[in-house]
């Protein structure tokens, strides 16, 4: 157990309501719930795999993370794997929702398939499939008509919008949320991303020295919040505490972060600051971790410019999952959920050797006493959010 | 409920990135004095992303999968927008992004509002793109928040502030 620096980190708790995760829903190429995805990260599990459609297609890159046999419309993908989650999250969290429940989903391009289709000449209004209609597709399905928020903040979506949805909560604004990241698998970031050389040439490694770049993946997860006060009331299970979102803008390019990961540590600093903590009471850090060159080695500057040498523990799960974009925070946000509940963090696939000043990233499962974890997500145009959790003590 | 402290016109017809860059010298006064980690920006929009998307796929495919020029794909994600506001005037704190239509600016507000009361944020740039297609002309909408003009518990009407 990592020392605590005489501090309580009580700060969030005395002051404001506390907010709580009583269900998760997950869609993921590693598993259709929240604990088979972790089953399989634990064994070490990769959904990362070559395709031969997208080798046909002449792809430079045909190797991805992708679910199959996603029933429905193809060109609505998006707003089925969200619904397929919210359906879940909502049942494991056995709560009667009220109609001004708030939904809150993030995403980076929404349903991709069908801006694809529409520059291909298919007679589409684009409109109706951005992210605001995997929103509407959710609300709809429970016949919602709280707050509802479309985030679009790319590959770090899924922690604004869980972030979105526990200041709501918090300050009484709904009294349950739906909230969480979903993103269909795209040809289109395939494309942009391999073209901008930000793809691994075989598999992705993330804090690696070897790592050569990120592998694109999809899914959505979901969670219901509330009180932990309502949860307790209604004998529900709170899973876990959602305590702050710390967010920052690198305001430095366009797609590179900033080399030095100032901006990134302000993230994170930026949450544990909220919560009244020190760094040294963070146990976890689930990082980003994307296995490119320039964002692993910037955000191993963050995270050895916040802890020195007193590094908690930190795992990365693109290696198995793939970059989900919008989604990966999310999903990634459930990986956390579920350390928690074990109290174990699961192995850093395809992580060996970190870089000689880098980040050592778990390489096979650490049992031991988790309270405080960061969930990492970083994004184009620089920008930078960290999610803090705790195990839920009531 | 007060007027935007900028209302301009966006070309019709236009990517983004080019919307944007027609717009961002009209700005410099907005936002100065605001800048580094003590700032936020909130952007809402209708559509951002949209035209940049289907353009690249359009290029993409006549140039073949393999050969896409990616120079435009930054600019298919809808917050590049406010992540290029954040870049031209250092506004390095929180960076949001909403799509949507009334509720996206209202969510906008909210925030901004939120993160000055808690002392996130000292200046806080709500904005409201919508961006020019076909024959329509687009528009650039923005307010500066300052602590002074938070009220908790004031709810603004989105719809007002559309109208």
């Amino acid at each position: 157990m990592r020392e605590n620096a005489g501090m309580t980190g009580d700060r969030i708790g005395e002051v404001a309501h506390r907010v709580v995760i009583t269900g998760i829903g997950v869609c993921s190429p590693l598993g259709g719930s929240a604990t088979e995805m972790f089953r399989n990260l634990m064994h070490s599990e990769t959904a990362l795999r070559n395709w031969s459609d997208l080798e046909t297609e002449g792809y430079r890159c045909s190797i991805a993370a992708r679910i199959e046999d996603v029933p429905g419309n193809p060109l609505r993908r998006g707003g089925t794997l969200a619904l397929l989650a919210a359906r879940q999250a909502v049942h494991m969290s056995r709560a009667n929702l009220p109609i001004n429940t708030g939904v809150y989903i993030g995403s980076t391009l929404g349903e991709s398939l069908a801006f694809e289709r529409a520059a291909e000449g298919e007679s589409l209004d684009v409109r109706e499939y951005g992210i605001p209609s995997i929103t509407d597709a959710v609300r709809q399905d429970f016949a919602f008509s709280g707050p509802a928020q479309s985030l679009a903040t790319a590959c770090a979506a899924g922690n604004y919008a869980v972030g979105a949805a526990m200041e709501d909560v918090r300050s009484g604004r709904v009294p349950f949320a739906i909230a969480g990241g979903v993103e269909p698998f795209s040809r289109l970031s395939m494309v942009g991303f391999t073209r901008s050389r930000a793809m691994a040439s075989d598999t992705c490694r993330p804090f690696d020295m070897r790592r050569s770049g990120m592998m694109l993946g999809e899914g959505a997860a979901m969670f219901v919040l509330e009180t932990a006060e309502r949860a307790v009331a209604r004998d529900a299970t709170p899973l876990a505490e959602v305590v702050a979102l710390g967010l920052s803008c690198d305001a430095y390019h366009p797609t590179a972060p900033r080399p030095d990961g100032s901006g990134m540590k302000r993230a994170m600093q930026a949450a544990i600051d909220e919560a009244g903590l020190s760094p040294g009471m963070i146990d976890w850090v689930n990082a980003h971790g994307s296995g490119t060159r320039a964002s692993d080695a910037a955000e191993a500057c963050a995270l050895r410019g916040l802890f020195g040498n007193e590094l908690p523990i930190v795992s990365g799960s693109k290696g198995s999952l793939g970059h989900a974009l919008g989604a990966s925070s999310a999903l990634e946000l459930a990986v956390c959920v579920q350390g928690l509940l074990e109290q174990t963090v699961p192995p850093t696939v395809g992580h060996q050797t970190p870089d000689t000043d880098g980040v050592p990233c778990t390489r096979e499962p650490v049992r031991r006493p988790l309270r405080w974890i960061l969930n990492n997500a970083f994004a184009f145009g620089g920008l930078n959010s960290s999610l803090l959790l705790r195990r839920y003590d009531s | 409920m007060r007027p935007a402290d900028i209302d301009v016109v966006l070309p019709s017809n236009a990517l983004e990135r080019d919307a944007m860059e027609s717009v961002v010298d009209r700005l410099t006064a907005l936002f100065e004095g605001a800048t580094g980690v003590r700032g936020g920006l909130y952007l809402a929009s209708t559509d951002a992303g949209n035209a940049t998307t289907q353009r690249f796929w359009h290029d993409a495919m006549a140039a073949g999968v393999a050969l896409a020029n990616p120079e435009l794909f930054p600019w298919c994600l809808a917050n590049a927008p406010c992540a290029a506001l954040a870049r031209r005037f250092g506004i390095a704190g929180p960076n949001f992004t909403w799509l949507g239509g009334e509720d996206a600016l209202q969510a906008a507000w909210h925030a901004a509002e939120s993160a000055l009361a808690r002392n996130r944020v000292d200046n806080a740039f709500v904005v409201f793109v919508e961006f020019g297609k076909l024959d329509l002309p687009g528009r650039f909408q923005s307010w500066r928040l300052q602590k002074q003009e938070i009220r908790r518990g004031e709810e603004r009407s989105a719809a007002a502030l559309l109208s």
